[in-house]
């Protein structure tokens, strides 16, 4: 409650002298970092703040690496864990939704492995489990924020994205699905603006030859 | 040829389809649910922890040590104590006496 009585004193100060613009950056920065000092000093409504504002970006980026609802929310879950753990440690070199993207990646990409690895010695498990529900991932996945008329396509295309290299995946990931800039997307993966646009490219060079064969088939 | 052009065209369709999507979100209550876990995970080894914490794990040790310590001195002395068992033989010793008659010797 005194970090928000402080927030809106300081707002109500700055709203009569700078502009607009600046305004925004400059509380969206103390916001921030008042939130992380309040995170630090392990307070309970500024983690349910942090877990309420970030959720959808970290379950959507970790739903289109995994491509498995259950699983995402899972991969969510432990996301906000290890940043409750590791809050501590945080220097605030980056931003707070930079450093979430870079954890929820990598733990997505861990999971991905692991089911790959699964997957490869599945024929000696049973394809269902216990509670009739199947063990092994579909081989479609259709994503809940996908309008009506591109649903059978992007079910196309996701499973073609499945298939990238996964430092392109996550890039093609975080700038079509998530909607990062070039520049926000350098910052999640500790790389040069330049290098991630030859990430994209790539990654849609592979996209195309993946559908391309697939087309072939069909047509 | 125009198979060609049918392909391109999909693919470029298919590579559009991700235009206007909305961001999925996780299912409702989802804090609860994390709350619910981060108590199951984070909080319950804390509480079994103590069993384990080295100044625990020293006095039981130190306790069983001087516990068979104890044991093996008392079991030491009841041995001696049963060693004299006669009555008489008790009293010869506390009062310094010869306990072996003439008539045996």
């Amino acid at each position: 409650l005194a970090i928000s009585k402080n927030i809106i004193l300081y707002r109500k100060f700055f709203q009569k002298i700078t502009s607009k613009h600046l305004r925004n950056r400059f509380f969206c920065h103390l916001e921030e970092a008042q939130l992380i000092i309040s995170l630090k000093a392990n307070q309970a409504s500024a983690f349910k703040y942090l877990v309420e504002h970030y959720q959808g970006r970290v379950y959507n980026t970790v739903l289109s690496i995994v491509q498995q609802p259950n699983e995402a929310e899972d991969l969510t879950q432990e996301v906000f864990i290890e940043v409750y753990q590791s809050i501590g440690g945080f220097r605030g070199d980056a931003k707070l939704s930079t450093w979430l993207y870079r954890i929820a990646t990598s733990k997505a990409l861990e999971a991905y492995r692991k089911s790959k690895t699964q997957k490869r010695f599945s024929f000696l498990t049973s394809l269902w489990n216990s509670n009739n529900e199947i063990q092994h991932h579909p081989p479609e996945f259709e994503h809940p924020g996908v309008i009506l008329e591109n649903k059978e396509r992007s079910k196309i295309l996701f499973n073609a994205i499945a298939k990238l290299p996964n430092n392109q995946k996550i890039a093609f990931t975080l700038c079509h699905v998530e909607g990062l800039s070039y520049q926000e997307i350098a910052e999640v993966m500790q790389n040069t603006v330049s290098s991630v646009e030859s990430l994209l490219f790539r990654a849609k060079g592979n996209l195309k030859n993946y559908l391309k064969n697939y087309y072939e088939k069909i047509l | 040829m125009k198979k060609y052009f049918d392909i391109e065209k999909e693919i470029e369709q298919t590579l559009q389809s991700l235009e206007g999507l909305k961001r999925a979100d996780p299912m409702p209550f989802f804090y609860t649910r994390l709350e619910a876990r981060m108590e199951r995970e984070l909080v319950k080894p804390q509480t079994m922890s103590w069993q384990i914490r080295p100044v625990w794990a020293y006095s039981s040790l130190a306790a069983a040590i001087l516990l068979n310590v104890a044991t093996i001195f008392t079991m030491t002395y009841y041995r001696q104590e049963k060693a004299i068992s006669s009555p008489q033989e008790r009293f010869a010793i506390e009062y310094g006496l010869n306990t072996t008659s003439g008539i045996e010797n």
